[in-house]
């Protein structure tokens, strides 16, 4: 009886066996990579309805992150800031802007701005911010460098895995709480190795001494 | 394999605990009743079978939108949907997002209010406690208060004004008011009881308008015999206030004192929960109680004796005859040689003015007059009455039956009824529904476009008290200030107050006008007001005590009922009281306190008389079927399905208020699409309309003015029909295990170490070898990752004492409102789906005649060795450092291992996405720091953890350690008798840790080593030594 299959066919099993694991391999990077938040979320700059700029304002005019998110040290929400707080300045500057004009429209009407959510986390995360700036969690840790955005975009990937890196570790995090608006302060302390060492060094002895240690259990978070 | 030893119920019951059973198939050992021992889940609760749902569509009809919304999701899946934040544009001070503020105000509850505290989040009322500083209240809320904030988001309220049918403007309403011709208009008002100052006095300018004009108000029950019955004891209306904590004999006839109906309950509850403090007190008052139906007040007695209403009038007259009190003409009475009246005359006579005697609403004007006679008499020390400045009342009969006859015979121009329904409640021989079409103009304000606001000419939507300005008095007389916390919801909307000073004036003003208008000026000065508005009420504001002397009453007219008769009594409801909570979800899927009953109301009776009508109630699969009875009184017929309630007095038939409603809704229930229905094949209870609309009778309509709560059957037959009837008195069956312990007062004092006693001991294995679960005081656990874990020198527990514990469902309610609890509908609790992270079991105890009762309340224990942790294949739950046993909803995947495991069977599973069909009112209600729980997810009691973890958060903020009691569940907060203490057992100074220490503590299910941190406080007794079980 001949031979159906030809002698080369003999290798088809393992060329098969291969392509499924190779191909496997792929599929699980492909979601490993772009099925992330590193992927999907980073960068997410939804465009709003005042072109509000950061960089302006916090940067170069550096007025501190509270006056407008004055409950950040208080609630667990940094609160978005009324429309009053704007008008605090803009009712005497550029109140001709035609940018502010849905600010003024707002204010004449008593309706909220519709700010768009940048960062966003699921409903089943319960987020505090006050404890976390008590305690020296900077805004920049979280929120990266707002004081040179023009617009805000998400510039971490607010994943549980990028939570826990830093509850984790919060040596390599902390900072004096009286310093926690204070923006370009990460870049610095890890400007060269001895300074980061040493900073590491400053922050462990502190964690030691106030017992600081960020929960790890699920309900610390998700209740 | 491993040969494991199986424990069956005789293996685990140790000698002398007594044998307790939830029904009576329980405690036959019935082949049906094995279906709720054997499993963790109920027949169909893991099948769709039979569901009644939406029909799903075909499968081309699927394969079809499959394929369409495959294409639409490659086009629309990469777009975020994006998420606004609407800041205030002026924002309030003293608003602060995420954080809640707190105002004091009150509701008004059956003649009285209830002092409360509420919880807003950015302007919006999540939460209601008690209000802490109030001399009443003092922090605890009952049932009905808990349950009221879902009264303001009802999504069927009404919102506009009507005019005959058709919806109206409330211009229209102002210029109609304002148009009429008031001059010598007969007039007539029927009321909700109220006790309003304001009101009081807008109702002296209303009389000055409309001389001459009928004020009625519409008691739940009737007439106010407690009113009538002091009246005719000393004279006047006065006010029974039973200081019970140092009680030493309580003698109830009918009346459930401490359950949630009694406008005081809370402080009923409290005060008997004093007086059973052994621990505290040394000894305890006894408890007597007679009782037409079980209530918690009977399950709390020392001695209970089910007789018929009409019989325990008969009884009382006994007491009062062996205590010289009332004329002695008793000849026919079977009673004077009883037993429990002996020892209850023996018991006050020693008793030296520690007695007290209350009457429920089911008994005659009479006996109320006897037990104002012989609480002056024995029970100087405990009862006092207030002089509520009423000078007199007048009975129901005779006001309502001539106004009711005058409306028929149209001489009422004007008729105002103001948040009361008498279109629902009245006697249908009244024909009120008939005479309100003679009248003028009527009236009606209210909640709901009610079967009343059908009736009348006008109605006018009515403003929940957290919308509205009002003022009213607590049972002991303390003012309170009523303050809105939010607007009202509808436009439309006024309260009472407005719309009665509307008439009487002829001029609209506003509610803080008016309350401030009366309240001001008494106040003397603005900061005055201010303090008022802000403690919720006015210190030292109570009613004077009257001086009373024992009159002699006169029993001669007590109405006698032959022994062949049956009588049925009317009673208002335990959950939806006299229908003011009857579209209210939570109150509906309440289990009833007693039957367990849910979304029903039943003709509930003995089963000898059960017997006698040839009805009865099938188990099958879980489920109760109920033969179907027609019950004609007064000549009005109604048919109900039967209960058979065990010590349920014969020849006597229980059927309580609120059922049968028909409520007008505006509503708009939208069809759903076919992608709604393929992927939520939820079940919706909000649709089609009022979910009270279709639930249960109404009784109320069978019963005559002369006597609103008993009556007697004219015929009474089996329709041949059936329907099913939930329970969820036997869900959660831990394999008959003597879960409960008790014991009495006296083996407790001989030997405190008597319920140590009761300790279950395995099979073949003595005691002695037995190993130790763990030695006192029960540590935190020796895990280093737990020791040494931030948060570890906190470990929560919880620690419950059945001994106070009266089983009123405040806490259920409480939990639910706390922890977005949804409700699910009558179709899924009767397949075991209720959700409700709490639940009361009730068990009876005894021989099954006359069974005593205990409930428990039972919920997560969190277990220091969880079995439901160890079987999650997703470590969905976890336990955390300090001590909860957690569960995370997020990483839940519904394999329902955990539930299977669990030995305690008190997680919940959600079969359907029930937050989905929320109505967008009843989403307002949920706390928003807690997570909605979505398909396909475990849920169980969290010891309310949100509240632990902001506690934490804020002490760590501040750098201080939490203050023991700082924290407080919320079942704990809600308990009206203190039943619950939460805390750190790892501080030997905390409460709970005491409490844990206290020789009746025990665990549940110890034998299992899970080391539960929720443990019990035994029940004790305390019965008459004359009257030993026998």
């Amino acid at each position: 009886m001949p031979q159906i299959f030809p002698r080369k066919a003999n290798a088809l099993p393992a060329v098969s066996l291969m392509g499924a694991l190779g191909g496997g391999l792929v599929v699980v990077l492909v979601v490993w990579y772009f099925f992330s938040p590193k992927f999907t979320d980073v960068g997410y700059q939804p465009e709003q309805p005042v072109p509000y700029s950061h960089a302006l304002h916090a940067g170069e005019f550096a007025i501190d992150c509270r006056y407008c998110h004055n409950h950040v040290e208080t609630s667990e929400h940094a609160n978005i800031p009324s429309t009053q707080t704007c008008m605090n300045c803009h009712s005497q500057v550029r109140t001709e802007s035609l940018k502010l004009l849905p600010v003024r429209e707002s204010w004449a009407a008593g309706t909220p701005i519709p700010w768009v959510n940048v960062h966003f986390l699921p409903d089943y995360v319960q987020f505090s911010h006050a404890v976390h700036v008590n305690v020296g969690v900077g805004c920049e840790s979280c929120h990266g460098r707002i004081d040179q955005m023009e617009e805000v975009a998400l510039e971490e990937p607010l994943s549980m895995s990028w939570c826990l890196d830093c509850h984790r570790n919060p040596e390599e995090s902390l900072r004096d709480p009286a310093l926690v608006t204070q923006m370009g302060f990460n870049e610095e302390v890890r400007a060269d190795g001895a300074t980061f060492a040493a900073y590491v060094a400053a922050n462990t002895a502190r964690i030691e001494a106030e017992g600081i240690q960020p929960p790890l259990n699920c309900s610390a978070c998700h209740y | 394999m491993i040969d494991l030893d199986v424990l069956t119920p005789s293996d685990v019951i140790a000698d002398g605990a007594p044998t307790v059973w939830r029904s009576r198939e329980d405690l036959a050992g019935t082949a049906e009743y094995a279906v709720f021992r054997a499993n963790e889940f109920l027949p169909g609760a893991t099948d769709a079978g039979e569901l009644e749902v939406d029909a799903g569509p075909s499968r081309r009809t699927f394969l079809q939108i499959m394929g369409a919304s495959m294409a639409m999701m490659g086009l629309a899946g990469c777009r975020r949907p994006a998420e606004e934040i609407l800041p205030y544009a002026r924002k309030p001070e003293e608003v602060v997002p995420g954080l809640p503020n707190f105002y004091a105000t009150a509701m008004p509850f059956a003649g009285a209010v209830q002092a409360l505290l509420v919880e807003s989040y950015e302007g919006r009322p999540t939460k209601i406690e008690g209000n802490p500083e109030h001399p009443v209240s003092r922090g605890k809320s009952g049932l009905f208060a808990q349950a009221s904030i879902l009264n303001l988001y009802d999504p069927d309220r009404s919102r506009t004004v009507y005019r005959n049918g058709s919806a109206s403007t409330w211009n229209e309403f102002l210029s109609a008011v304002q148009g009429m011709n008031a001059d010598g208009a007969s007039v007539a008002v029927i009321a909700e009881p109220s006790s309003s100052t304001t009101q009081a006095s807008i109702q002296q300018q209303f009389e000055q308008r409309f001389p001459g004009a009928r004020w009625i108000e519409l008691h739940a029950n009737g007439d106010d015999v407690t009113a009538l019955g002091t009246q005719a004891a000393f004279g006047r209306p006065l006010r029974p206030h039973y200081k019970l904590s140092s009680a030493d004999v309580i003698v109830s006839f009918d009346a459930d004192f401490i359950g949630s109906e009694d406008p005081n309950s809370v402080w009923n509850s409290r005060e008997y929960a004093a007086s059973r403090n052994v621990d505290v007190r040394g000894s305890m008052s006894r408890l007597y109680a007679f009782e037409s139906t079980y209530t918690g007040t009977g399950g709390m007695a020392d001695h209970r004796k089910a007789l018929r209403a009409c019989d325990i009038a008969h009884v009382a007259a006994a007491v009062g005859q062996g205590l010289g009190v009332g004329n002695g003409s008793l000849g026919s009475s079977t009673f004077a040689g009883d037993p429990m009246v002996q020892a209850i005359v023996q018991d006050v006579r020693a008793a030296g003015g520690n007695a007290a005697f209350v009457a429920g609403p089911t008994q005659p004007v009479q006996v109320h007059a006897l037990c104002a006679a012989l609480n002056a008499q024995f029970g100087g020390n405990v009862v006092e009455y207030l002089d509520t400045g009423a000078v007199s009342v007048t009975s129901l009969s005779q006001s309502m039956a001539t106004l009711v006859e005058d409306m028929q015979a149209g001489r009422i121009q004007l008729l105002l009824m103001l948040g009361a329904n008498p279109g629902y409640s009245l006697p249908a021989n009244l024909n009120f529904a008939e005479a309100i079409g003679n009248v003028g103009m009527s009236v009606h304000v209210g909640l709901h476009r009610d079967e009343t606001g059908q009736l009348a000419t006008w109605h006018v939507p009515g403003t929940h008290f957290l919308e509205a300005w009002d003022d009213g008095r607590a049972w002991d007389g303390t003012l309170s200030i009523i303050q809105p916390l939010i607007a009202p919801l509808y436009k439309a909307a006024h309260s009472n107050l407005e719309i009665l000073s509307l008439f009487a004036t002829g001029q609209y003003r506003g509610g803080y006008e008016l309350v401030r208008g009366t309240l001001r000026p008494a106040l003397g000065s603005e900061d005055a007001w201010r303090t008022a508005l802000h403690d919720g009420f006015v210190p030292n504001t109570q009613y004077a005590v009257a001086g009373v002397a024992g009159g002699a009453p006169d029993l001669s007219g007590l109405p006698v009922m032959a022994d062949d008769e049956t009588e049925v009594v009317f009673r208002t409801s335990p959950k939806l009281h006299d229908g003011a909570f009857s579209n209210n979800a939570w109150m509906q899927e309440l289990p009833h306190p007693v039957s367990k009953l849910v979304w029903d109301n039943a003709a509930t009776m003995s089963r000898a008389t059960a017997d006698a009508l040839g009805v009865n109630i099938a188990l099958s699969k879980g489920k109760h079927e109920a033969d179907i009875i027609t019950l004609s009184v007064n000549g009005v017929d109604r048919t109900l399905p039967v209960w058979v309630q065990e010590g349920h007095p014969d020849g006597s038939i229980t059927v309580t208020l609120g059922y049968g409603r028909n409520l007008a809704s505006e509503r708009q229930v939208s069809d759903r699409n076919l992608l709604a229905r393929i992927f939520d094949r939820d079940v919706d209870i909000y649709r089609p309309g009022p979910l009270a609309n279709g639930v249960g009778t109404n009784v109320g309509p069978m019963r005559s003015l002369g006597n609103m709560a008993v009556a007697t059957a004219s015929s009474i037959a089996a329709t041949g029909e059936s329907m099913m009837l939930v329970t969820t008195q036997d869900h959660g069956s831990m394999e008959g295990r003597a879960i409960v312990r008790m014991t009495t007062l006296e083996e407790y004092q001989s030997d405190p170490e008597v319920i140590q006693h009761q300790q279950h001991i395995l099979d073949n294995t003595p005691w002695e070898d037995y190993p130790p679960l763990w030695t006192e005081p029960r540590a935190a656990s020796d895990d280093p990752r737990i020791a040494n874990a931030m948060y570890s020198s906190e470990q929560w527990g919880m620690s419950i004492d059945l001994n106070t514990c009266t089983g009123c469902n405040a806490c259920v309610v409480a939990c639910q409102s706390e922890n977005n609890i949804q409700v699910v509908g009558k179709d899924q609790v009767s397949r075991g789906r209720e959700l409700q992270w709490l639940r009361i079991d009730r068990y009876y105890t005894g021989n099954e005649a006359n069974p005593g009762m205990v409930v428990q309340p039972m919920m997560c224990q969190h277990c220091e060795n969880a079995p439901c942790e160890s079987v999650c294949p997703v470590a969905a739950t976890s336990h955390s450092p300090d001590g909860l046993n957690e569960m995370t909803y997020n990483r839940c995947i519904g394999t329902r291992y955990c539930s299977n495991n669990c030995p305690y069977k008190v997680r919940r599973f959600n079969y359907y996405n029930w937050v989905k069909t929320l109505p967008i009112e009843v989403r307002m209600a949920q706390n928003p720091n807690v997570t909605m729980r979505f398909r396909g997810v475990m849920e169980k009691c969290t010891y309310c953890v949100q509240r632990i973890r902001r506690t934490q958060q804020y002490a760590h903020i501040e750098d201080r350690p939490i203050r023991d009691g700082e924290i407080s569940t919320a079942c704990q907060q809600a308990c009206p008798s203190d039943a619950i203490t939460f805390g750190n057992i790892a501080d030997p100074e905390s409460a709970v840790a005491k409490s844990k220490h206290n020789p009746r503590g025990y665990d549940v299910l110890a034998e299992l080593a899970v080391k539960p941190r929720t443990s019990y406080l035994a029940r004790l007794r305390n019965p008459h030594p004359s009257l030993a079980e026998a």
